[in-house]
C-alpha cells in the first residue's frame, strides 16, 4: 500500500497538534488503569486540560494540581474524595517534589553533579513511592493517570525511576521544545515564582547540554538563561551567560542591554557603560537602555552625561516613571533639590504607587528644610509608609528614612537593622543607622556605626562628615576635624562635602559656618595634617 | 466499528500485568531465546536434586521474567511441588534500601501466609522472645500473649511492613533483628520442616519463588561495593539457609559484574532470560525471531479480530509491521509500548507507516535521553564487539536496557550468548558519532 518509499532511518519529529490528538485517543481508548506522560510547559498543560475536558465528554476528568512537594503520592490519590468516579486524572506539579529533594541534598553538601547525574546515591522520595507502589496503583485505582511534566522532569523519571517510567503507555510532547521556556524578555520571567524560574533554568541547561541546538538557538537560550539569572539576582552568573550569548551573536542589543543592567547591579559601572553603548549601536530608540546607561554614568559620577542620558530616555518615553525617578536621584545628588522633587513628582504622576519615588520625595523635601509641620512632607511620608505597609517592598533602607521623617525612630532603627541583616555590605545603611542614633543623642554608639560604614567604603564622605559631626558634638574637635578632612579628601569637592555636613546637621548650621574652607585648613595645619 | 476494534487492540497491549500461566496470548519463544526454557533449566534442577537448590534468575525488566516464573510455578505444581510464589512489592522490600534481613523476613511472611496448616509456633516463639524489643517498633501497645495466632501473624506482617515504610524504624528493626538472624533461621526452618511434614502426603517438595528482587536499586556503598554484592554474595549463607528450594530473581547487572564468577560458585548457574533474537549477531534479520514477535502481536490482536491480516489490515504493509518488530529489539514491553504509541497515532486501521515511524522516533528519543554523555563510547564498543564486558560501567546500561542480551544455539549445539545495543539506539546521532570515533 505504501506508495512513497519510507526512510526508516530518519526521525520524524513530533508535531504538537498531532501529539495532542494522539493523547486524546489514548485517553479515550484507555479502559481502567493507565499511565501517560505529557511533556510540555505548565501553561500548555493547562490548555491541554481545558481542551481534553471539552473533547472527551463521556469520561470523568479530574485534575490534581500539586503546589508543593509530596512524598506519599499513593495516599494522596487514595484520599481523593471522588476517587471511584474518576476515569482520567491529570496530575500537575510533581516537579516540586524533585526540587525539595534537590534542596535537601544541597543542604547536605551534595555537588550538583551528584544531584543531577545518573547516580543511585539517592532518589526523590516521591519517586521511591511511585516505584514501590506501582502495583498498588494498578490494582487499586481504575484511573488513567496523565502526568503533565516539564521535559527536565521527564528526564528525571527516565533516569531515576526507570521502573515506574517503564510502565508508561505513552509520552506525548504537546509543546514544541522552543515553547517550553516562557519568555524572551525580563518581564516574562519577573512574574515567575522562584521555583518556576528554577525549573526554567533547568530546562535551559538541559537544552544547552543537548548538542542538537543551532548556534542561533544556543545564543537565544543563553540570553534567556541570563534573564532568568537576572530575575534571580544572580548577576555575576548572568553576565557570564550574556557574554557567552554575545560570543555567538554579538548584534543583539538586548543581550548588551541586560548585560549592562547586570553589571550595574554588581557595581561594575565602567563595563556597564560600555555594554550600554554597545546596545545603542544596534538600537537607539529603547528608552530603557538610555535610563540604565544614565544610571551607570551617574554611578561613575559623570553627572552631566548621566543627566543627558536620562533626558534622552524621557524624550523617547516622556511617561517613563523610572527615567524620571533616576533623574530625580541624580539631581538630588547634585544638590538640585527643587528639580529633584519635580522629577519625583513626574515619576509619581505616571506611577502613583511608586513607593521608592514617594520615599525619595520625602527625603528630598526634608533636605530642602521642610519640617514636620510641612503638609507636603508629611503627606508624602505617609503615602510612602502606606505603600510600604502593603508588604510588596523590601527596601528597608528607604523605609527607615521615611519612618525617621515621621519621627518613628525606633521603627526606623528596626528597618536599618533589617537592611543590615540582608545586606551587611552596604556602607550607607551603617551610616544611616548611625544618624538615627545621633537623633537621640547617642553619639558614641553612632560613631561605631560610621566607622563600620567607612570600613566598608573608605570613600564614603558622608560617613566621614557624620563622624566629624558626632565627634564635634562630643566636644572632640581635633578628631572631628580629622574626620572632616578625611571626608573632604575622599570626595575632593569641598562644595559637595560642605553641603553634606550642612544639610545633615541643619540645627548645627553655625558649626558648619565655622568650617568654611579657610578655617578648616587653618585647623588642619594646627594639628599637623598634610595632604 | 474500526475504532472500537482499535480500542480493544489498544487495551490488549497492556504492559502492566505479566501473563498468567495458560493465558491464550502467551507465545512460547524458547527457540528464539537461545532455547532458554525455564521449566527445563530451573524446574528440573528442583525436581531432580536430592538437596535443596538455591537458584538465581535474571533478565531485563519487562522481558517476560514474571510471565515465565508463573509458568514455572504451574509446572512445578503439576509435578507435585508446593510452590510459594511472591512478587516482592512494597509490602516486602524497599527497592531503594533493602538488606538481606528484609528478604528473609519477606520470605518468612509469605511462607507464614501460605502454609496455613503448619504450626507457626517456632516463629511466633521467636517473635515473642524479641517482642519486648520490637513491640514499640511494630507501633502497637498490645502484649503479644494476648494475641490470637492469626493476630500474631498480623503483628509479624506489621513488623515487616514497618521495615519498608518507616526509614527510621527500618534501621532500628534491623539492628534488633540482625543479631538474632541465626535463631530466626532456625525457627523458620522448624516451621518449614513442620510444613513439609504436613505437606508430605500430597507434595514432594516445597519451593519458594521470590520474584521482583531485581528491583532492588543498586547503589555503591562506601568502599566501592554495591548493595547487590552485599546481599547476594556476602549474605549468601543466610539466603541459602532456608530448608526449601528457593529461586531468587537477581538484577541482571549482577550477573555481568566482575563478581559474576563468585556468583556462579555460590549458586547454581544463573539463568538469564535473553531477548527474543530478531536480528543475528551479524545484523541480518532473524526470521524465526521475527515470526515470534509477529505471533506475540497476532495472538493479542486475534482475540478481537480473529481473521484480520496483520500485514494488510492491522498494519498498512508487511514492511511497517516488520520495522516495528525489529525496533523492539525482541523485548516484549518495548514492543507493547511501540504498538500502543503507534495506535495512539492512528485514527482508523490500518496502522500506517507514519504512525509507526513516530512511535519509533519517540522511543528513540527516550533512549537518547537515558544515555549519559560518557556512555556513548561504551555502547559503540559493545556494538562492535557484540560482547558485554563484565565491567561495572556497563551495569547501568543493562539496567536501562540500552544493552540487550541475546542467545542462540550454534551448529555444534552450544549456547552462544551475545550482546548488542538496543536497535533504537543505532540511529541516534551521538551513537553514530561515537561509533565513527572508535572506527577512525
Amino acid at each position: 500500500m505504501t506508495s512513497a518509499v519510507i526512510d526508516w532511518d530518519k526521525d520524524l519529529p513530533p508535531e504538537p497538534e498531532e501529539e495532542y490528538q494522539a493523547l486524546v485517543r489514548a485517553l479515550r481508548r484507555t479502559r481502567g488503569f493507565n499511565l501517560l506522560f505529557i511533556q510540555c510547559s505548565p501553561a500548555e498543560g493547562e490548555r491541554v486540560i481545558a481542551r481534553a475536558k471539552a473533547d472527551i465528554t463521556n469520561k470523568n476528568i479530574d485534575v490534581l494540581r500539586l503546589d508543593k512537594g509530596v512524598y506519599k503520592f499513593y495516599d494522596l490519590i487514595e484520599a481523593l474524595p471522588n476517587r471511584d468516579k474518576i476515569n482520567i486524572l491529570f496530575v500537575k506539579g510533581l516537579e516540586y517534589s524533585l526540587f525539595e529533594y534537590e534542596d535537601e541534598k544541597r543542604e547536605l553538601g551534595w555537588e550538583n553533579k551528584d544531584i543531577y547525574s545518573y547516580s543511585w546515591r539517592g532518589v526523590p522520595l516521591v519517586l521511591i513511592n511511585l516505584n514501590q507502589q506501582r502495583e498498588r496503583f494498578r490494582d487499586n485505582f481504575n484511573i488513567c493517570f496523565a502526568f503533565i511534566m516539564r521535559p527536565f522532569a521527564i528526564d528525571y523519571l527516565l533516569q531515576r525511576a526507570p521502573d515506574f517510567f517503564d510502565w508508561r503507555s505513552g509520552l506525548f510532547k504537546v509543546s514544541a521544545e522552543t515553547d517550553i521556556i516562557s519568555g524572551t524578555d525580563l518581564d516574562d520571567f519577573n512574574n515567575l515564582s522562584y521555583r518556576e524560574r528554577q525549573a526554567e533554568l533547568l530546562e535551559i541547561k538541559r537544552r544547552l547540554e543537548d548538542n542538537c541546538q543551532t548556534a542561533n538557538q544556543k545564543a537565544d537560550l543563553l540570553y534567556q538563561q541570563g534573564l532568568l539569572l537576572v530575575s534571580d539576582r544572580r548577576y555575576e552568573e548572568a553576565i557570564v551567560s550574556f557574554d557567552e550569548s554575545l560570543k555567538i551573536k554579538d548584534d543583539s542589543y538586548k543581550s548588551w542591554h541586560y548585560k549592562g543592567i547586570s553589571l550595574n547591579n554588581v557595581g561594575r559601572y565602567e563595563e556597564a557603560l560600555a555594554s550600554f553603548d554597545k546596545a545603542l549601536e544596534f538600537e537607539k530608540t529603547d528608552h530603557q537602555v538610555w535610563t540604565k546607561r544614565g544610571y551607570a554614568l551617574d554611578s561613575l559620577e559623570k553627572y552631566k552625561e548621566a543627566l543627558a542620558s536620562y533626558d534622552e530616555a524621557i524624550k523617547l518615553k516622556p511617561d517613563s516613571p523610572k527615567a524620571w525617578y533616576y533623574r530625580g536621584l541624580l539631581l538630588r545628588r547634585l544638590g538640585r533639590f527643587q528639580e529633584a522633587i519635580e522629577s519625583y513628582d513626574k515619576a509619581i504622576e505616571f506611577k502613583p504607587d511608586y513607593y521608592q519615588a514617594w520615599a525619595k520625595l520625602t527625603h528630598a523635601l526634608e533636605w530642602l528644610g521642610r519640617d514636620i509641620c510641612d503638609r507636603e512632607l508629611i503627606s508624602s511620608a505617609k503615602k510612602a509608609n502606606e505603600l510600604f505597609q502593603l508588604g510588596k517592598y523590601n527596601d528597608w533602607y528607604s523605609q527607615a528614612s521615611v519612618l525617621s521623617t515621621l519621627g518613628c525612630y525606633k521603627e526606623a532603627i528596626a528597618c536599618y537593622d533589617k537592611a543590615l541583616e540582608l545586606q551587611p555590605g552596604i556602607s550607607i545603611n551603617w551610616n544611616n543607622r548611625g544618624v538615627l542614633l545621633t537623633k537621640v543623642g547617642r553619639y558614641e554608639e553612632a560613631i561605631a556605626y560610621y566607622e563600620k560604614a567607612i570600613e566598608i567604603e573608605p570613600r564614603n564622605y558622608i560617613a566621614w562628615a557624620n563622624k566629624g559631626n558626632a565627634l564635634k558634638n562630643l566636644g572632640r574637635y581635633k578628631e572631628a576635624i580629622a574626620s572632616y578632612y578625611k571626608g573632604f579628601l575622599s570626595v575632593q569637592k569641598i562644595g559637595i562635602f560642605l553641603r553634606e555636613v550642612k544639610s545633615k546637621q541643619r540645627d548645627l548650621s553655625q558649626i558648619v559656618r565655622d568650617l568654611s574652607i579657610g578655617i578648616l585648613q587653618g585647623l588642619l595645619k594646627k594639628i599637623g595634617f598634610r595632604r | 466499528m474500526t475504532s472500537d476494534l482499535l480500542t480493544d487492540i489498544y487495551n490488549a497491549f497492556d504492559p502492566f500485568d505479566p501473563l498468567p500461566a495458560g493465558d491464550p496470548a502467551y507465545v512460547d519463544c524458547r527457540e528464539v531465546r537461545g532455547d532458554s526454557n525455564i521449566i527445563k533449566e530451573l524446574g528440573n534442577q528442583i525436581r531432580r536434586s536430592q538437596r535443596n537448590t538455591y537458584q538465581l534468575y535474571a533478565g531485563h525488566r519487562g522481558t517476560g521474567k514474571s510471565t515465565e516464573l508463573l509458568r514455572l510455578k504451574q509446572y512445578l505444581e503439576t509435578q507435585g511441588c508446593f510452590v510459594v510464589y511472591f512478587a516482592a512489592d512494597a509490602e516486602d522490600i524497599n527497592p531503594e534500601d533493602t538488606q538481606y534481613t528484609d528478604i528473609l523476613l519477606a520470605c518468612t511472611r509469605h511462607l507464614l501466609e501460605e502454609l496455613k496448616t503448619a504450626n507457626p509456633k517456632p516463629l511466633l516463639d521467636w517473635l515473642k522472645a524479641r517482642w519486648d524489643e520490637l513491640k514499640d517498633l511494630a507501633l502497637t501497645e498490645m502484649s503479644f500473649e494476648n494475641l490470637t495466632p492469626t493476630l500474631q501473624i498480623t503483628q509479624y506482617a506489621k513488623l515487616t511492613a514497618n521495615i519498608r515504610a518507616v526509614p527510621s524504624l527500618r534501621q532500628q528493626i534491623r539492628e534488633k533483628v540482625n543479631p538474632h538472624t541465626t535463631t530466626l533461621i532456625k525457627a523458620l526452618n522448624q516451621f518449614v520442616s513442620d510444613a513439609k511434614n504436613e505437606l508430605s502426603s500430597n507434595y514432594s517438595q516445597l519451593v519458594l519463588i521470590a520474584d521482583n528482587l531485581d528491583r532492588i536499586v543498586q547503589f555503591i556503598q562506601e568502599g566501592g561495593r554495591s548493595n547487590h554484592e552485599e546481599i547476594f554474595l556476602d549474605r549468601s549463607e543466610q539466603l541459602k539457609a532456608l530448608d526449601c528450594h528457593i529461586i531468587y530473581t537477581v538484577p541482571i547487572s549482577m550477573v555481568y559484574s566482575h563478581r559474576a564468577a563468585d556468583l556462579r560458585d555460590i549458586y547454581q548457574d544463573t539463568q538469564v532470560l535473553p531477548m527474543i533474537m530478531v536480528q543475528t549477531k551479524e545484523g541480518d534479520i532473524h526470521g524465526p525471531g521475527l515470526s515470534k514477535i509477529k505471533e506475540v502481536i497476532g495472538k493479542r490482536v486475534h482475540q478481537f479480530s480473529p481473521n484480520s491480516s496483520l500485514e494488510t489490515e492491522i498494519f498498512d504493509s508487511p514492511e511497517t509491521l516488520e520495522k516495528l518488530c525489529l525496533m523492539s529489539g525482541g523485548h516484549v514491553r518495548n514492543l507493547l509500548l511501540l504498538i500502543r504509541a503507534a495506535i495512539d497515532r492512528t485514527e482508523a486501521l490500518p496502522i500506517e507507516a507514519k504512525a509507526v515511524q513516530r512511535a519509533i522516533a519517540q522511543a528513540r528519543d527516550t533512549y537518547r535521553r537515558t544515555v549519559e554523555h560518557e556512555q556513548w563510547s561504551i555502547l559503540a564498543e559493545v556494538s562492535r564487539s557484540k560482547r558485554n564486558l563484565n565491567e561495572d560501567k556497563n551495569r547501568n546500561l543493562l539496567f536501562n536496557r540500552c544493552l540487550l542480551e541475546y542467545c542462540y544455539i550454534d551448529s555444534q549445539g552450544a549456547i552462544q550468548r551475545w550482546c548488542d545495543v538496543h536497535p533504537l539506539i543505532k540511529n541516534i546521532q551521538e551513537f553514530q558519532e561515537a561509533l565513527a570515533n572508535i572506527e577512525s
